[in-house]
């Protein structure tokens, strides 16, 4: 995995995995470009990147997030500082899962609940 | 100016506490929605949210001013709402399941919490107090943005000028020994934007303003020295 994906905690899905995540997140597409989490908060949600352009972004570094990836997810349960900002560009869409969504997937019996079981709290 | 070191880290400890929609919630839910909330702080020019983007939540301001706009069809940026501690930002769009209509950029650092849709939801079900108090700064926005529109359609540039001080002097303003000082740094462009002027045009009734008596400036801060003469040039109605 490239450092600076390991260090921002990505964790890529299967597109089946991404599928049950649908269930309990929210769809959403984006006409405005929009910096979704600024270097040093803590993430309001997590996202998993479906399609168009998302990018890690680090003084002069930046990294283009891959389709079916999910970003600020450890950052949220730990309520740590993520450290990237992350940007969304027109015309991407991506499936928000917040606080409450996570509490609903942790309580599942295994299939999804195993996979998001490699981070603490979930 | 908000710190780091402010973040409150239970509701309790929020300045704020006393304002706003959850003023009237009892402690279990208090300790609740503290263990719910993120909270972070913005630096100036950091956005909340994006005018034509999905909304994901509420954002409940706990110190600091976030200015709300919208763009023109120009492109120019026009401020449309002014947010201050303990008031609540991007509401509208989770009841009305719209995208935001409007963009909230911070105008200094300033701590912000935030409370995601469907946890929202549920408090304004379970919460009776928090629904009353969401419909009544519904209430209060809605009799606000009409006084503007009126404002805008019948009140000279002038008048406006005098009204927008007067409104910055019950939300800012801090007595002092020569007048009321209004502690938020908008700049002129952004003061003009918000009464619907250009900058030029501000400027100049300022400074009649200033020749009148009525007003005064301490470095970029405008006091307010005659508030009667200010309210008459208002033409307010109250």
């Amino acid at each position: 995995m490239a450092p600076m994906k390991k260090k921002a905690n990505i964790l890529s899905l299967t597109e089946i995995e991404v599928e049950k995540i649908k269930d309990f997140g929210e769809l959403n597409h984006y006409s405005k470009e929009e910096m979704l989490i600024y270097k040093g908060h803590v993430p309001k949600v997590s996202f998993v990147f479906l399609d168009g352009k998302m990018e890690l972004q680090r003084n002069y570094e930046s990294l283009l997030v891959e389709n079916f990836c999910i970003v600020g997810l450890h950052e949220l349960v730990e309520e740590l500082p993520f450290k990237y900002s992350l940007k969304i560009f027109p015309g991407s869409k991506c499936i928000v899962l917040n606080k409450s969504s996570l509490v609903e997937i942790k309580n599942i019996q295994g299939g999804l609940g195993s996979v998001l079981a490699n981070f603490p709290l979930v | 100016m908000a710190k780091k070191h402010d973040i409150p880290q239970h509701c309790n400890d929020c300045s704020s506490r006393t304002e706003g929609i959850f003023c009237g919630v009892d402690s279990e839910a208090l300790n609740d929605l503290s263990c719910h909330k993120i909270t972070n702080v913005y630096k100036k020019g950091q956005t909340l949210f994006v005018e034509g983007n999905p909304p994901y939540g509420l954002y409940c301001i706990s110190k600091g001013n976030i200015k709300v706009t919208k763009m023109g069809l120009d492109g120019k940026e026009n401020i449309v709402r002014l947010a201050t501690d303990g008031d609540v930002l991007g509401h509208r769009s989770i009841f009305t399941n719209q995208f935001y209509s409007a963009t909230a950029i911070a105008l200094e650092d300033t701590i912000v919490c935030f409370l995601d849709k469907k946890y929202i939801l549920k408090v304004v079900q379970n919460q009776p107090s928090v629904a009353s108090h969401l419909i009544e700064k519904l209430g209060r926005d809605l009799g606000a943005c009409e006084k503007k529109v009126a404002s805008i359609s019948q009140k000279s540039v002038f008048e406006r000028v005098a009204e927008l001080l007067l409104l910055l002097k019950e939300s800012h303003g801090t007595e002092t020994e020569i007048g009321w000082k209004i502690q938020l740094k908008l700049t002129r462009e952004e003061m003009a934007s918000f009464i619907g002027t250009a900058t030029e045009t501000l400027i100049r009734c300022i400074s009649e303003l200033k020749e009148e008596g009525v007003v005064t400036q301490e470095g970029k801060n405008i006091i307010i020295t005659n508030e009667e003469k200010l309210l008459e040039f208002a033409r307010l109605s109250y």
